[in-house]
């Protein structure tokens, strides 16, 4: 379905540092999907950096959770996507001879639609909308749950499902933007265990995505961005920024 | 200005692995011990310097017990630790040591939660070649001591290593490890083996990114 005009999805992944010294491929992954009601869903994966075919259950899981059929309300959507995903990572695991914990991957699915976002999340990673102007950024999905930086839950565990946290906000956004770990510690704040959005790293960046002028140019920046410097100094992980925007400004108006 | 420029990150700093290295430097360590431990650290500090995550990412700290137990070296990073000559006397007040090394810990976590730094498991690591003055099995400070090493390894709080050397009482290290853990004996004086091993743990934790478990190298230093 082509992407009406207006809203506008720019997503980019990279392979951290680290993964480039050592000759690993980006175990990261991200994909969207326009939906024919006009809604869009959205995911990014990270594949555990101990898993052999990481990158494989990080692309299985994004396009299984993409391509899942409309379910009657977005919060089973967002589940129904992440059962697909879950299946569908199993399936490849079985196909290969291999234990699913060789594909062990986190997963975030987002359903947006006019007037609402639904988010669906296994793990690290994060979902943060952008309110406009007077209320500015939310965080709607945060990091998994756990104290060391090292532990994170998977799609592929046993207990998956106990993992699952979804949202629903029943409320227009003007901006989406969904990340693997490789950028949370940009991208958030923690304040007594609460995860806050950081707008001096977001805010420039929902800018440029609003004013650059094609998805081509904007997808470029934003790659530049994630390996730049700054950045692989910041975090030797993959790194995946999803973005949605709903009105552009080129020429710098917005 | 490149969105590079524009961009602000909210915590610049890498995470961090708070280490603790507990250090009998009583009498009994005096001589070609002593300098074995000491050349050992060095290797350890050297080497750990020299990886670059593993540099960003090590806080170390050092706890000497020898007379009395004290922080010989604040937390700091690797490369800041200049050069390092331990000296060795007097008895050996291991709980006290083990006291501080568990407080230590905890307030360095805490330090890192208010300041958002993120981290891992934090590693506490015992090194002696005797047993206990301050303390006797079954006497208040060890019964404090046991228990609280056994909750914490227990909760996750920390991972805790015990190496005994030439003549360390094996058995009580066993008692404080507690049960399913073991700790180890140092062949001879094999201390730059030992620290070599803990450089490259320490490098492999540091890079362990969605791992629950890090699997350690093979110890190469010690007897079971």
């Amino acid at each position: 379905m082509e992407q009406p005009s207006g809203p506008r999805v720019i997503g980019v992944s990279v392979a951290g540092p680290g993964h480039e010294k050592n000759g690993v491929p980006c175990q990261d992954a991200y994909g969207y999907h326009w939906l024919e009601n006009g809604s869009l869903i959205l995911a990014v994966a990270d594949g555990a950096g101990s898993a052999c075919y990481a990158h494989l259950g990080a692309r299985t899981a994004v396009e299984a959770a993409v391509s899942c059929p409309p379910a009657e309300n977005p919060e089973q959507q967002v589940r129904a996507s992440l059962e697909a995903a879950h299946a569908a990572v199993m399936r490849a695991a079985t196909e290969l001879g291999e234990s699913p914990r060789e594909l062990a991957t986190t997963l975030l699915v987002c359903l947006w639609h006019p007037d609402l976002t639904a988010v669906g999340h296994v793990g690290d990673g994060a979902a943060v909308v952008w309110l406009g102007e007077e209320r500015g950024f939310r965080v709607l999905a945060a990091p998994g749950h756990s104290e060391y930086i090292n532990e994170t839950r998977f799609l592929t565990d046993r207990a998956w499902q106990s993992a699952i946290e979804i949202q629903v906000l029943p409320e227009a956004v003007s901006g989406l933007i969904l990340m693997t770990d490789g950028c949370q510690r940009a991208a958030l704040r923690r304040q007594n265990g609460a995860w806050e959005a950081f707008a001096p790293f977001l805010a420039p960046i929902l800018k440029f995505a609003r004013e650059v002028e094609s998805q081509e140019a904007g997808e470029a920046g934003l790659e530049q961005l994630l390996v730049s410097t700054k950045l692989a100094a910041h975090s030797d992980d993959d790194k995946t920024l999803l973005l949605l925007t709903l009105d552009h400004a080129v020429g710098g108006n917005g | 200005m490149s969105l590079a420029d524009a961009v602000e990150v909210a915590y610049p700093q890498q995470p961090h692995v708070a280490t603790v290295l507990l250090l009998d430097t009583s009498g009994s360590m005096s001589g070609e011990k002593l300098a074995m431990l000491n050349e050992g650290i060095r290797t350890f500090l050297d080497e750990t310097s020299k990886d670059d995550l593993a540099a960003k990412r090590v806080d170390l700290c050092l706890v000497t017990f020898g007379g009395e137990a004290r922080i010989s070296h604040a937390f700091a990073p690797v490369t800041a630790y200049g050069s390092m000559q331990l000296g060795a006397e007097g008895a050996t007040p291991m709980g006290a040591a083990l006291e501080l090394g568990m407080k230590l810990v905890e307030e360095r976590k805490a330090q890192y939660r208010q300041e958002g730094t993120d981290y891992y498991r934090p590693w506490l690591f015992l090194i002696t070649d005797g047993e206990p003055t301050d303390m006797r099995m079954g006497d208040v400070l060890w019964n404090r001591v046991s228990g609280a090493l056994h909750e914490g390894i227990a909760a996750n709080k920390f991972a805790f290593f015990a190496v005994g050397v030439d003549g360390a009482n094996m058995d009580l290290l066993q008692r404080l490890c507690g049960a399913g853990r073991q700790p180890l004996k140092l062949r001879g004086l094999a201390f730059r083996e030992l620290f070599q091993w803990l450089s490259r743990s320490q490098r492999q934790v540091s890079a362990s990114q969605t791992t629950q478990k890090v699997a350690l190298p093979a110890v190469d230093w010690g007897e079971v």
